[in-house]
């Protein structure tokens, strides 16, 4: 009798289950929680209606940072500096939608939005990068908001743009000292950073004695362009390495 | 966090135990002849809890023999390869370097010590709550070394820890008829199952561990995370409250007293877990809540009042403040100031009840069948997550599912129907208003006729409109064509000023308000005003009306905007619709019914 009842009540689950299977082949979107028929053309994860309100950078007016408007800051630093990171791509401009996606992303911490994110700027990479790359890096963060978030928002995007391009990831940076956070800044005081903040990893770098080396450095926001310089200021002491930078916002 | 599983073996027994600051252990235990045997390295929470669940009476041989067995154990349950590797079972816990200095710095504030397990009580939270709580009440030094006051209230029974996300067993059948022992893993605060976890590399942890996505915006539950949960010490005492009476709850209708007593009944009674307070809309719901608050404030039983809706939270605050002055009453919403206060009263959104455990006697839950506290699982369980083993819940709405509505009408639910508005006039009755579909009136931009005339009379009598629309999109080309409709007559007393909100508008507010005050003639509007909103002298007019998405409920709802006030006690409801649908005609027909048992025509509802 017990055994009838268990089999009827097996036999509801199968059904109910592919009922519900059917309904799941809609996506449910993560931008707008929604349930969705058509998905976006570069990923499962968000509909078509959220992926047509993306603001691409298709043309960049500055040739260094991939700026959509003309900007003083590349022309000075090089001046300053000489040509430290030779160019940088971003595959969205940071409108506040867009800054709305980051924060889930790396405050609230869905990881889920790093495959959508990576996707991104893999067509980005395409499109727009046509030098060719031998080492994938990212932009370190320091251990305590390593274990404060559990994840390096960046680290996750490289990871997922090496499996995409066949390009080792290496982690040639760490961080030396915990800053306050960029995000917390004026745009006066990021650029005003002078000391070191990046060291470099050097157990990383073992077999690779390549003479010159062209590194891709990940990032998630390109906002001033400090953390990525510095990461390359840094590389570039150390050997004979090219600095390419990739990172999904600008702002 | 990672803790450390160690045993503790006296002659006849062993005993399983597991701890976030060893130190505090090996003190604890320093008085018992006993031995000690820990587990190198420590380990994520999850997987410490489960070893404990299922080898509680694992006997004690030889340490390489207990080793073999927790590695065995490991693979079989799939723990992560990089830590199985290394684990092996070493004697004493003396793990981190640990000497005689060390036990005077290890000394605890027992004041501060009690405080905190005081304020825990009945409480649910993240580390990062933890120590928000603690530095609210000025408990620095504990907050700072948090992980030693903690281990102290476990090892009391004051504090029970419990992994962010649980595996746990469950037995199924392979062919319907083969036992099978499964591992799932669960959310423990939220209770998602596999689909809502993602599995990542975690940098607190250093393993592979999963994380709960459905209440992420409550703070990232992992299976490294703890939960601490505070346990209600046995030795509470309901501290009995006077309360003064207050103007605010003196004139009750019949019907309403009725119902108020049927709730204290059910309440005092404590056979049934749920009583279902089934008043129509604009019956004064609120005002049937005073009494029942009252009856628990005297009998000191610890109160939470939670509504699905952040606004229906902050209407309520002050009035309740209001009606019991002696009580600590506090708001609990997303962004509130008030998050960390102990209160007797404490009215909340749905979501926040994430962060209690066990904590309430009682839980009345406005409108349980609104969004999003309806057909979300996470909130249901949080909620009864939040009620004491014998703890009851009172459900108050105006539109219960139809479920809830069949256990009433077969009386195996306590329940108590409030068929009548608290001015004691019938509910305006919808009236159906044939037209063309909207679509086709927008693309002629012509309003039907049959509709101009309803909105004519409504405002030739000095009502405000609410008109509702199936869709956001639609919102702007209907203001437009009402506009259009309102310029091309040639009536002077028609002219009103039109605007129309949804949830995408960011003046919703002030739409709203400017709404209730009078300055805006007409509002067109989707569902999502459907609710909460009591505008003095109101008629309502719902355009497509057999629009798939207005169902039943929200089609009474809707009509409920109409006559709220004893000024204007009949208002009138227009459902504009091409075709007369079954959920119009339900709707329709559940109004009159609640009119005649209230008239006493009919005898049940």
């Amino acid at each position: 009798m017990r055994l009838a009842k268990h089999i009827i009540d097996n036999l509801i689950a199968k059904l109910t289950e592919t009922v519900h299977k059917k309904d799941g082949s809609k996506i449910v979107c993560l931008a707008c929680g929604k349930r969705s028929a058509q998905h976006s053309f570069f990923s499962q994860q968000l509909c078509n209606h959220c992926a047509n309100d993306i603001p691409w950078i298709m043309k960049h007016v500055c040739e260094f940072c991939g700026r959509v408007q003309a900007c003083t800051d590349c022309t000075e630093r090089l001046r300053a500096n000489g040509q430290v990171l030779h160019k940088n791509r971003s595959a969205v401009q940071y409108t506040p939608t867009m800054k709305k996606w980051l924060a889930s992303y790396k405050f609230r911490g869905d990881e889920r939005w790093a495959s959508i994110f990576a996707e991104m700027m893999w067509l980005t990479w395409q499109t727009q990068m046509d030098t060719p790359i031998d080492i994938i890096t990212y932009v370190p963060t320091s251990k305590e908001r390593a274990i404060e978030r559990s994840f390096n928002q960046s680290e996750r995007l490289a990871s997922l743009l090496s499996e995409r391009s066949n390009i080792p990831v290496m982690p040639l940076l760490c961080r030396l000292q915990n800053g306050d956070k960029q995000s917390m800044k004026s745009r006066t005081e990021r650029l005003s950073i002078e000391h070191a903040v990046f060291g470099f990893n050097s157990q990383a770098l073992g077999q690779w004695k390549q003479k010159s080396l062209r590194v891709l450095i990940i990032d998630d926001v390109y906002t001033t362009g400090t953390t990525l310089h510095a990461c390359a200021k840094c590389l570039h002491e150390i050997a004979d390495i090219r600095c390419y930078g990739l990172t999904w916002a600008r702002s | 966090m990672l803790v450390t599983i160690y045993a503790v073996t006296t002659q006849h027994s062993t005993s399983w135990y597991y701890t976030i600051c060893p130190p505090v252990d090996r003190i604890y235990w320093a008085d018992i002849p006993r031995a000690l045997f820990a587990l190198e390295p420590p380990i994520p929470l999850c997987y410490a809890r489960q070893w404990l669940d299922e080898n509680q009476s694992l006997p004690i041989d030889t340490l390489p023999a207990l080793t073999y067995s927790i590695q065995q154990f490991a693979e079989q349950s799939n723990w992560p390869s990089s830590l199985i590797r290394n684990l092996r079972f070493v004697s004493g816990l003396a793990l981190h370097a640990f000497q005689k200095d060390d036990q005077r710095q290890l000394q605890l504030d027992e004041s501060q010590w009690l405080k905190m397990c005081m304020l825990l009580q009945g409480r649910s939270l993240l580390i990062t709550e933890l120590q928000q709580l603690l530095q609210h009440h000025n408990l620095h030094h504990v907050a700072e070394n948090w992980p030693r006051y903690i281990q102290q209230a476990i090892l009391c029974d004051r504090v029970r820890l419990s992994p962010g996300v649980q595996l746990f067993r469950q037995t199924s059948r392979k062919w319907l008829v083969f036992k099978q022992n499964k591992r799932i893993l669960q959310c423990s605060r939220c209770g998602a199952d596999a689909q809502h976890l993602h599995r990542t590399t975690c940098e607190t942890c250093g393993y592979e561990c999963s994380y709960c996505n459905r209440c992420l915006q409550m703070g990232r539950c992992k299976q490294c995370s703890l939960v601490i949960c505070g346990v209600k010490s046995d030795t509470f005492k309901p501290i009995a409250r006077t309360v003064t009476k207050t103007n605010e709850r003196t004139s009750l209708t019949v019907f309403q007293k009725k119902a108020a007593d049927a709730a204290i009944h059910f309440l005092r009674e404590q056979t049934h877990h749920t009583f279902l307070l089934w008043a129509v809309t604009g019956a004064g719901k609120t005002e049937m809540m005073f009494p029942i608050l009252e009856e628990q404030v005297q009998s000191g039983r610890k109160l939470a009042l939670v509504t699905p809706r952040r606004d229906v939270v902050l209407e309520l605050l002050p009035r309740i403040v209001q009606a019991f002055p002696e009580s600590r009453v506090i708001a609990l919403y997303g962004s509130s100031q008030q998050t960390w206060q102990d209160a007797e009263i404490i009215i909340a959104t749905t979501h926040q009840m994430l962060r209690f455990f066990a904590a309430f006697d009682t839980v009345i839950i406005d409108e349980m069948d609104a969004f999003p506290y309806h057909n979300n699982p996470m909130l249901s369980y949080a909620v009864q997550k939040s009620l004491r083993q014998q703890g009851q819940s009172i459900w108050l709405t105006a539109t219960p599912p139809a479920d809830s509505i069949r256990l009433i009408r077969q009386g195996r639910i306590p329940h108590a129907v409030v068929p009548q508005r608290f001015h004691g006039h019938p509910l305006p009755v919808p009236v159906h208003c044939q037209m063309a579909p909207l679509y086709e009136q927008l693309h002629r931009n012509q309003l039907s006729r049959n509709v101009w005339r309803s909105i004519r009379s409504s405002l030739q009598r000095g009502a405000q409109l609410f008109v509702f629309i199936p869709k956001i999109r639609l919102v702007q080309p209907v203001v437009e064509l009402l506009q259009h409709a309102v310029t091309s007559d040639n009536d002077k007393t028609c002219e009103s000023i039109i605007k129309g909100t949804s949830s995408q508008d960011e003046q919703r507010s002030l739409k709203v308000q400017a709404f209730r005050d009078g300055q805006i003639n007409i509002l067109v509007t989707t569902t999502i005003l459907e609710r909460g909103v009591t505008v003095a002298c109101a008629d309502v007019l719902v355009l497509d009306a057999d629009n798939s998405l207005f169902d039943r409920t929200s089609l009474i709802q809707m009509a409920g905007r109409a006559g709220r006030s004893s000024q204007d006690p009949n208002g009138n409801v227009w459902f504009c619709s091409h075709h007369w649908t079954t959920e119009q005609r339900a709707a329709t027909k559940q109004i009159k019914r609640f009119n005649d048992f209230s008239f006493g025509k009919v005898r049940n509802i």
